[in-house]
């Protein structure tokens, strides 16, 4: 028997076995803190091809692996967003107070309007000294076309079955009546906007109201006003966890979520600039 | 004086287990790295929490089947492993002991329920008949030489 030789196979095929593996395999996931990304402008389904943000559908998804994972203690929402869709923003915000963890949103350069309604809903919040949060306000804006569409003789025939039918139209300019209306239904959704930050933040409906003029808050700025609870960034939210769940902390990243074009070529904001006249009301 | 051989003792047995894993670490071990967890730490934790262990139970399985070809095929080929040769041990085998008398003798090494509790047999057949169960069953004996007035 040769033992070199036996050796030196074993030692040959093991290495490729070793590197088969390490090439094809995932790292073994042992997290226990799941990272949910929340990057750009939020919607129900992400948006598109060229712009996509984040997608409430998929956090919720990501949110629901999170809370059946025994291996998981706690979920940090990493935030990147501007905002976006109220009802979107509310459906996250409902499955994060359902969730029966421990909970830390990590605001990076933007974390306002709904997504920072969102990282209201969480334990703790951390965002930059510099991070651009705030701007709690609702937006219903859109583009008109009706001057334009004068410009060119090209008509808008209006054949609807109620006077209210197509309000928000981007073909004709609104009236005075329907503005009004339009104006009390974001009212409306501000109200429910500021009541659950309130709640969420323990703390007055007043004092949240005196804040959600659509003021943007800078992170420290924030802090002052209660509004989020320490600035630091990802790391400070470790040492915040491993304080606080007293363990070693290892985080495992859920769904990245991809770049759009549009995205890329423009940068986190884009979604923004590349939305016109979109009919869901923003809490943005 | 004269040279005999007797059973050996336990703790050359241990040492000479102890060094043909520690060779088997350098050589397959380390390179099956991709399939466990990066710290200790982590894999108690994978363990404790019932997470997902189907990469780490296939990386087991392969570094048994490893382990067993080292013991199995020095064990047959060379009547002794690199550590039982350190030790100064070997086996000794019946004439007409096969690859399946080694392997059984060898069924210890392998980390999976039923054959765990060879770790609690083994042992305690030894402490009260004086060989391993599985030398018992398998007709190997694993000797020492001492010199006899």
């Amino acid at each position: 028997m040769n033992v070199i030789k036996l050796l030196l196979v074993l030692f040959i095929s093991s290495l490729l076995i070793g590197l088969a593996a390490a090439l094809f395999l995932s790292p073994v996931d042992t997290g226990n803190v799941a990272v949910i990304p929340i990057e750009g402008p939020i919607t129900l389904s992400g948006g598109g091809l060229l712009s996509p943000g984040a997608s409430a559908d998929l956090i919720e998804q990501e949110i629901d692996k999170a809370a059946s994972d025994p291996m998981v203690d706690a979920v940090v929402f990493e935030i990147n967003s501007p905002g976006g869709s109220a009802v979107a923003s509310d459906e996250i915000v409902r499955k994060i107070r359902a969730l029966n963890k421990t909970t830390v949103a990590v605001i990076r350069e933007s974390g306002a309007s709904g997504a920072y309604w969102i990282a209201s809903a969480t334990d703790h919040i951390i965002a930059n000294p510099l991070s651009i949060t705030g701007s709690i306000g609702v937006t219903w804006s859109y583009l008109s076309f009706q001057g334009l569409l004068s410009d060119y003789n090209i008509t808008y025939n209006r054949i609807v079955t109620g006077p209210d039918k197509d309000i928000g139209s981007p073909y004709r300019n609104l009236t005075a009546d329907e503005r009004a209306l339009l104006e009390q239904k974001v009212n409306t959704v501000l109200d429910y906007f500021v009541a659950d930050v309130a709640r969420n933040r323990n703390l007055s409906v007043a004092k949240v109201r005196s804040l959600a003029n659509g003021t943007i808050f800078l992170g420290t700025e924030a802090k002052a006003e209660g509004l989020v609870d320490q600035l630091g960034t990802m790391d400070t939210a470790k040492a915040y966890l491993e304080k606080r769940l007293n363990e070693s902390i290892e985080f495992s990243y859920y769904g990245q979520q991809q770049q759009g074009f549009l995205s890329w070529l423009f940068g986190a904001h884009a979604g923004i600039a590349g939305e016109t006249g979109v009919p869901a009301i923003k809490a943005q | 004086m004269k040279l005999i051989e007797v059973r050996a003792s336990v703790l050359r047995r241990i040492g000479a287990l102890l060094v043909d894993l520690a060779i088997l670490d350098i050589l397959v071990y380390l390179n099956l790295r991709a399939f466990f967890p990066s710290t200790f730490e982590a894999t108690l934790r994978l363990v404790q929490r019932g997470g997902d262990m189907t990469a780490m139970t296939v990386g087991l399985l392969i570094a048994t089947l490893y382990t067993l070809a080292y013991f199995v095929a020095l064990e047959q080929g060379n009547g002794r492993t690199l550590g039982q040769q350190l030790l100064r041990i070997r086996v000794v085998a019946p004439k007409d002991a096969t690859f399946r008398h080694h392997l059984i003798n060898n069924l210890f090494l392998i980390p999976f329920f039923p054959f765990t509790l060879l770790w609690f047999i083994d042992p305690l057949y030894m402490l009260y008949r004086g060989e391993r169960f599985l030398e018992h069953l398998s007709g190997i004996r694993t000797v020492q030489v001492v010199t006899a007035p």
